[in-house]
């Protein structure tokens, strides 16, 4: 048994698995619905993951109102009448500022004989004078100032053409302007407010050279965009939940159009929150986990309509999908124990199906019981039959006595416990919350009462580091390689032992010692 | 070709002054820087503009970068004024607005520049292949700078409350 990456994680809460080559992603995806390691993992990382969202979220800028677009076109046009970009600037800085002012200057005087654009003029240098700290900067400031003027004074689409080429020429300057605005030792501060900028941050990139935006690396955008994949801009993009790009599905397509959803999940009756509940759309093309206070968020293709709400211990809920998306989940009838019990298809599931065994077991028998009066039922009895019929070892009752007693059984499944080695899996519950997995791999079901007969032999236990286990005393049978060849998370630890004619291997987040003290009851 | 710049102005506009705004912490510049960045786009007509957009955002922001640590000497100076400014005529909200930024913005001081570069692309609604294409990173790679990225954020922006509260 390997466990998923904290980085994958974070690229499955993301959407990102998409774009992992080969089967990587579906192979994430299949682990995560059966290991409850890896599940409870998630659901810290999604914690996290919101964490960090809510933090950057507090950060965000008011409304800022965007110029028209036709002024940034003519901006945008200015620079290429003139045939030379701001980029391309040839002029020292320091002349490129006392140039702008300049004209600038010049400019203002225009505007003083056109009389009509005055008003807006006015306004803004009403505005100017009520910071008089851009008076500390000079010249920069001024042209700064001036330039905002400009912005302004330029009317819409009426300009005259006289007054137009004049415009050119100083849009053109004020290109400079900006583009040389940085870096000048007396240049100074532009505004009140910038002083806050003046974080005593070292240089961001210290090994590019200090170069203007004229350094701009041209080349590389553009070779960036023919690396980058197709462009998935947003196409519609109206109301209030509007995503921010586009949605990509599980299966590489795009849609253009995705919905944010919230809502919360709770128990019925009790009203309490539940966590790491499943809340995925029907088709599979989105999901998440709800977080410690049974809370969602997601983004959904825009086509999706309906959410399923799927959680160990309860039924499986559909609900339309609306803005807010609030649930009750209603305890299975089949208690923590049963469930236990529900995964004795599970050898056979595994194989044909993708999903969990223990929730798409649970759900299909409650679907197929509660629609006995449809025909469709016959054909899900059926199909249940099948599935149930035969197994390499359909004794997973007599398996949940493998569990640890006294302790809570999460799950106990048919799966592959470590490559390449198919056996049963049991999932326990620590009263601190601690999960531990047993792995048990040739175990004899069939001679439960020999549980007491079991094998003798001492414990061996396995560092995390996987170094070659050395036999810790000479008549042990050696571990098999390969149920130690997987990967641990960090802190937590494994011990195999012989049990019953195969092996049995815990693992959790605890000290060896403690582990082999759980197992040693159990023998 | 012709694309439809007024849907694209009106849908990454906003994207765009929210990354820049990370880096510069000053609205009206990220609206300016924003503005620049578009009238580029305009001019260029790249073909995937999204994805140019933040390019030349993030090369513009770090150019401000750079003029803001010329400037820091100078800046110093005058600091102290612009607090003392701020604190005295500005309403209560406004200044813990303020605050709130300030101590953002140093908790995302406290990540390596490759983790907040990642963060902030991720946060202005990239996805792993475009920030992959945007910083050089291994698509396997985003995930787990991320999530670094993430955790160091959670913890130091915790760790910036708590000095808050012990500053009273």
């Amino acid at each position: 048994m390997w466990h998923v990456a904290e980085g994958d994680l974070h690229a499955y809460l993301d959407g990102a698995l998409e774009f992992y080559p080969g089967d990587q992603a579906e192979r994430i995806r299949r682990h995560l619905e059966t290991c409850d390691a890896c599940r409870a993992r998630l659901a810290e990382e999604a914690a996290v993951r919101e964490a960090a969202s809510g933090v950057l979220g507090m950060a965000v800028p008011g409304e800022v109102t965007p110029a028209p677009l036709e002024e940034l076109r003519r901006r945008a046009a200015v620079s290429d009448g003139a045939g030379e970009t701001p980029r391309r600037r040839a002029v020292p800085r320091r002349v490129a500022w006392a140039w702008a002012a300049t004209v600038v200057m010049a400019l203002g005087v225009g505007w003083g004989i056109g009389g009509s654009w005055l008003a807006p003029l006015g306004e803004r240098s009403a505005r100017s004078e009520v910071r008089p700290e851009e008076a500390v900067s000079g010249e920069a400031s001024a042209a700064s100032a001036e330039r905002d003027e400009a912005e302004v004074a330029v009317p819409p689409s009426t300009a005259a053409p006289a007054a137009g080429s004049v415009d050119d020429r100083a849009a053109q300057a004020l290109e400079r302007a900006r583009v040389s605005g940085s870096g000048e030792p007396a240049g100074g501060v532009e505004g009140g407010d910038r002083i806050e900028v003046a974080t005593l941050r070292e240089p961001a990139v210290p090994s590019q050279p200090a170069v203007t935006v004229a350094a701009i690396p041209e080349e590389e955008v553009a070779e960036r965009r023919r690396a980058t994949a197709p462009e998935t801009d947003p196409a519609g993009g109206v109301g209030p939940t509007r995503a921010r790009d586009a949605f990509k599905l599980a299966d590489g397509r795009v849609v253009p159009e995705a919905v944010a959803l919230t809502g919360q999940v709770v128990a019925a009756g009790s009203l309490r929150p539940i966590a790491g509940v499943q809340v995925s759309t029907r088709d599979g093309s989105a999901g998440t986990l709800t977080n410690a206070a049974g809370e969602f968020a997601l983004r959904v293709p825009a086509e999706a309509t309906t959410l399923v709400f799927n959680s160990i211990g309860y039924r499986t809920v559909e609900a339309p999908i609306q803005g807010q998306v609030n649930v009750e989940l209603e305890q299975q009838a089949v208690a923590l124990e049963g469930i236990v019990v529900t995964g004795a298809a599970a050898p056979v599931l595994r194989t044909r199906l993708e999903s969990s065994v223990g929730r798409l077991q649970t759900a299909d028998v409650a679907a197929a019981e509660s629609r006995d009066d449809s025909g469709r039922a016959q054909v899900e009895q059926e199909s249940l039959r099948q599935r149930l019929a035969p197994s390499p070892d359909p004794s997973l009752e007599k398996a949940a006595s493998l569990a640890l007693p006294g302790i809570e059984v999460v799950s106990v499944e048919w799966s592959e416990v470590a490559p390449g080695e198919e056996g049963v899996r049991v999932v326990q519950r620590l009263e601190d919350g601690t999960l531990l997995e047993l792995s048990f791999v040739g175990v004899r079901l069939e001679d439960v009462d020999a549980a007491s007969r079991a094998e003798a032999g001492a414990a061996r236990a396995e560092a995390p580091a996987p170094a070659a286990p050395a036999p810790a005393a000479a008549d042990l049978p050696a571990v098999p390689e390969h149920l130690l060849a997987e990967a641990l998370p960090q802190g937590w630890h494994r011990v195999a032992l012989p049990f019953r004619g195969g092996w049995v291997v815990v693992k959790g987040p605890l000290p060896e010692a403690r582990l082999l003290a759980l197992v040693e009851g159990m023998r | 070709l012709s694309l439809d710049w007024t849907q694209l102005y009106r849908t990454i506009f906003p994207d765009l002054v929210r990354f820049l705004h990370r880096k510069v912490w000053d609205a009206e510049r990220a609206r300016d820087l924003a503005q620049e960045c578009f009238v580029r786009a305009l001019r260029e007509e790249p073909e995937r503009p999204r994805a140019w957009l933040f390019a030349v955002a993030a090369n513009l922001a770090r150019d401000e970068a750079r003029t803001v640590i010329r400037r820091k000497q100078h800046l110093t100076l005058l600091k102290n004024e612009a607090a003392d400014a701020v604190a005295e005529g500005d309403a209560a909200d406004e200044l813990s607005e303020r605050e709130r930024w300030e101590r953002v913005r140093r908790a995302l001081d406290a990540l390596a520049e490759r983790d907040r570069e990642v963060l902030l692309l991720w946060d202005a609604g990239m996805n792993y292949k475009e920030i992959a294409g945007e910083t050089g990173l291994a698509l396997g790679a985003v995930g787990t700078t991320l999530a670094r990225a993430r955790k160091r954020l959670v913890h130091a922006y915790e760790a910036e409350e708590r000095a808050h509260v012990a500053r009273g």
